[in-house]
């Protein structure tokens, strides 16, 4: 098949038509599996046609490639331009995995179908985040993730406590607010006839104080999704509330949103007249790393600790794409690749630990001791996440911490003593698991996960190790 | 139709409802054939503009006239009356939206009034009809207070020229409904019945803008900066009160109606710098808020249980679990009414922001950007009711008819969306036909 600039919306579109098609089977056992074939299926195409896509970009090339334009209003002119390069490919692909990954063990929640078709309604919303190359359909795909979003953590996710929804959306919505004006803004000081493109808005020169509210407006657009100082309450209380696997992995993507929207904004340096305020930024992004990497280590619950990790990487990817050079934009990519890999498995194999523990009311001490093929795979995806070179990870996050160290001395050993701490909190956790001074010969045990997934997860586990050696190794290209 | 009443032996509330819907027809035909024929320039004018705004409104209350019959049908109520005065509001409304002398218009309104007085006496019980007569009456009055002193100065007292406009103007918004005359509404729709309510959202709105913009082309010369200052009053109290009340209603109708009174302000916030582009923006976004409120009303009109339509926010809890196209009509609606895309709302937005960053009106837009999270917050309420909350009703089951109002509104809705110049170039044409 060839790849043509109007494959990428045809990226979006398949997720969308997935997500109608997931909505027709009836709401039963068998439909629960017609919704997740459809899901599997739809998601595998897409993986296939941005595996396809890759083999034909040039990666050597700066800037989106395989542009597409689409007029949608005359007056004023709006046009919808998509285009790809390595870093969204790589995010894309690394969301896709998660979906095809996590999907499996979502489906045993309350409502498998609502699950199932707005997780592709996510993922197809998502995609078009990913790929929009313009300010307006940039801001349209970061705005609309909202509501599936919202829908998806009140029915699967089980959120109880209705003023966690709300922060949630309202939350959300500011910063969609917000961005809607910058963007109105922006589209005004765009010379006549040019193309909006999100590459150019770096350039373009206003007055001095429409230049602070502007940036201003960017920044707090994408940082409200990002779980640093005073944005970390709220999201903390979602995910730690969440039940669901794929719903947890879902809402742990959106400070991706953020991170993304800033690193399109401002690829290489943020602009001169707010860079100032960029010291303030980051002590607040490494302090609350800080305390929640802290928090973390010293709360019992695995799921806390796995978000504390989350968030620990979060920021080190915000910190990184800040810094006043694009040459790392590449390795914050190939990062985010693999840690969104290691978390979904790392999530996906606790899910099935707390299900385990609770229908059979046992202890989490030690469970890991009778479970062989669990144990391994939870061993080497935590090894994996704290940095062991055992994935993509290791090399670059080397590399973005490098250029920290370079940038702000003091600011990167704080950075590191997070790192420590998160990492550490991770090991205790595997430790916990593993630990059989407290396991009571001939008590219950959970059941191992069985050999097919075994075998899928070791898959992952492998297309980890190659991205080592190269992260596009891992890829087969 | 007193005919019909009189003398047809069988009578059910399709019988009126299809004779309305008879006239409605051939008013729309009329209006379509004699789109630029006018009696006299000064008296009664048939341009682009005002062909185009009676055209929607003879649609709207042809939708609405289909949902009304439902509503009757499952009452078992009779239907003459309630007919009859939308008829007749149409007639007084096509006048008032074409007619250039001041009698006429005034007339018109006077007539306007009137019957919506007759339309608030629909009521689900008869204590709450009392009520709602009551309030529509003291509207009234204050009502034909402010059209006679306006008409009055207008006609008498040259050197009062701008508080006759004032006032002229003041008599309209409170026809609208627009804040601070929304509290005799806000009250009504509590008890007045579903089709009423559904007629004051969304076809009073087309007529009372239309004629607001009649006045303004009339009036526009002279008293540019009272007409200016006019809108923009209205049109800040209106987002302002729309927006509290949206986060603080128990009553879904009164909800919608403070939804509408949002809108209804950012239209006038619009219109406020009263040149080409205010309007053409201010038109875009208020086509676009009709279309999500005939939605809105759609799904009001699914929402049956034991045979009451339900109107507390608290009885529609959990609908979604067994009507999921109702409420997700429901979401989709609230969704585009804050302008959340891919919906219709964000070409809306982008319209009314865009000609506040024109104008440089940055304080009205902190104050935009204010009140819409506040209504958002509303809307939430009422997206958590549908969705998140336990079921405590059984809900009967929903006429196909509604389920073909909501499906057409939807598709209206999916082919702005996509082919947004459709509309944008049509409000271009009728705008540049407005000033001619």
């Amino acid at each position: 098949m060839e790849i043509t600039p109007q494959t990428l919306p045809i990226l979006i579109a398949i997720p969308f038509l997935g997500f109608l098609f997931a909505l027709m089977p009836p709401q039963n056992n068998r439909g629960k599996y017609n919704a997740l074939a459809v899901a599997e299926f739809t998601v595998i195409v897409n993986i296939l046609m941005l595996a396809k896509i890759l083999t034909q970009l040039d990666i050597d090339k700066s800037g989106l490639q395989l542009l597409s334009e689409y007029k949608w209003m005359a007056n004023p002119e709006i046009n919808l331009t998509f285009g790809i390069d390595i870093f969204s490919l790589m995010i894309a692909l690394a969301i896709h995995l998660m979906l095809v990954i996590s999907l499996p063990f979502a489906i045993v929640s309350k409502y498998p179908q609502t699950l199932v078709s707005l997780s592709l309604l996510v993922l197809s919303l998502l995609t078009g985040f990913l790929l929009a190359a313009d300010i307006f359909s940039f801001y349209v795909f970061f705005t609309a993730i909202s509501i599936p979003m919202l829908i998806l953590l009140g029915t699967v996710g089980e959120i109880r406590k209705s003023s966690w929804m709300f922060r949630f959306f309202i939350y959300h919505f500011i910063g969609s607010l917000i961005l809607f004006f910058v963007v109105c803004a922006l589209y005004n000081y765009y010379p006549q006839g040019q193309d909006k493109l999100l590459s150019t808005v770096a350039r373009l020169r206003f007055p001095r104080i429409y230049e602070y509210w502007i940036w201003g407006g960017i920044f707090l657009a994408f940082l409200s999704r990002i779980p640093i100082w005073p944005f970390h309450y709220w999201i903390s209380s979602i995910t730690s509330a969440v039940k669901n696997p794929l719903v947890f992995l879902l809402v742990n993507l959106m400070p991706l949103t953020g991170v993304y929207g800033l690193v399109r904004f401002c690829p290489k340096a943020v602009p001169e007249s707010v860079s100032y305020f960029l010291v303030g930024l980051d002590i607040i992004a490494v302090v609350s790393m800080l305390f929640i990497a802290m928090i973390g280590l010293v709360h019992k619950d695995n799921r806390y600790k796995l978000f504390s990790f989350i968030t620990t990487y979060y920021i080190i990817f915000l910190l990184g794409a800040l810094l006043p050079t694009g040459r790392i934009l590449l390795n914050i990519g190939y990062s985010i690749f693999a840690f969104l890999i290691i978390i979904t498995v790392l999530e996906v194999l606790s899910a099935h630990i707390r299900a385990e523990q609770e229908a059979k009311n046992i202890n989490f001490y030690g469970v890991l001791c009778h479970s062989p093929r669990l144990s391994r795979l939870y061993s080497f995806f935590t090894l994996a996440a704290v940095g062991f070179p055992l994935s993509a990870l290791f090399i670059n996050n080397f590399v973005i911490l490098s250029y920290l160290f370079r940038y702000n001395f003091n600011l990167a050993m704080v950075i590191m003593v997070a790192i420590i701490i998160s990492s550490a909190s991770q090991l205790r956790a595997l430790y916990v698991l593993k630990d059989s001074s407290y396991v009571v010969p001939g008590s219950a045990c959970i059941a191992d996960i069985s050999r097919p997934v075994f075998f899928g997860l070791s898959v992952v586990g492998i297309l980890l190790l190659l991205s080592f050696f190269n992260p596009l190794l891992g890829l087969g290209v | 139709m007193q005919l019909v009443r009189l003398f047809r032996s069988t009578q059910t509330p399709k019988t009126f409802a299809t004779i309305s819907r008879f006239f409605i027809v051939m008013a729309l035909i009329g209006c379509i054939i004699f789109y630029n024929v006018s009696v006299d320039d000064d008296y009664y004018i048939n341009t682009l503009f005002t062909t185009f705004f009676k055209v929607l409104m003879l649609f709207a209350a042809l939708e609405t006239n289909i949902l009304a019959c439902k509503w009757f049908l499952s009452q078992n109520r009779s239907s003459c009356h309630y007919y009859q005065v939308v008829n007749l509001l149409l007639v007084a409304s096509c006048v008032a939206i074409s007619g250039r002398h001041l009698w006429i218009i005034g007339g018109a309104l006077l007539v306007i009034m009137f019957l919506n007085i007759l339309l608030t006496m629909l009521c689900d019980a008869p204590e709450e009809r009392f009520r709602a007569r009551k309030i529509s009456i003291s509207y009234g009055f204050v009502f034909v207070l402010l059209l006679g002193i306006g008409i009055g100065l207008l006609e008498t007292q040259p050197s009062f020229y701008q508080l006759g406009v004032c006032l002229l103007v003041g008599s309209v918004m409170l026809i609208l409904g627009a804040a601070p005359f929304h509290w005799g509404q806000m009250f009504e729709v509590r008890w007045i019945a579903l089709p009423s309510v559904a007629f004051f959202s969304c076809v009073q709105p087309i007529t009372g803008i239309a004629v607001l913009l009649n006045l303004a082309k009339i009036y526009g010369g002279e008293a540019e900066q009272v007409l200016q200052t006019m809108f923009l009053l209205f049109g800040i109290l209106s987002i302002i009160f729309g927006a509290i009340g949206v986060s603080q209603r128990k009553s879904l109708y009164v909800l919608f109606f403070c939804v509408g009174l949002f809108n209804l302000g950012a239209v006038l916030i619009s219109f406020s710098w009263l040149n080409n582009e205010g309007i053409q923006a201010g038109i875009t976004y208020f086509l676009i808020y009709i279309l999500s409120m005939f939605g809105i009303y759609s799904c009001c009109y699914g929402g049956r249980s034991h045979g009451e339509y339900l109107r507390a926010l608290e009885d529609i809890k959990g609908i979604a679990e067994v009507k999921p196209y109702i409420a997700s009509g429901m979401l989709i609606f609230c969704a585009s009414l804050l302008g959340i895309p891919p919906l219709l709302g964000v070409i809306g937005n982008i319209s009314l922001v865009d000609i506040l960053l024109k104008q440089h009106g940055f304080h009205m837009l902190g104050l935009v950007f204010f009140c819409f999270v506040i209504m958002a917050y509303g809307l939430l309420q009422l997206i958590k009711t549908l969705y998140f909350d336990k079921r405590n009703h059984h809900f009967d089951r929903i006429d196909k008819i509604v389920y073909i109002a909501l499906y057409g509104n939807m598709i209206l809705l999916l082919y702005a969306v996509i082919n947004p110049n459709w509309l944008v170039q049509n409000v271009k044409i009728i705008t540049e036909s407005f000033w001619k």
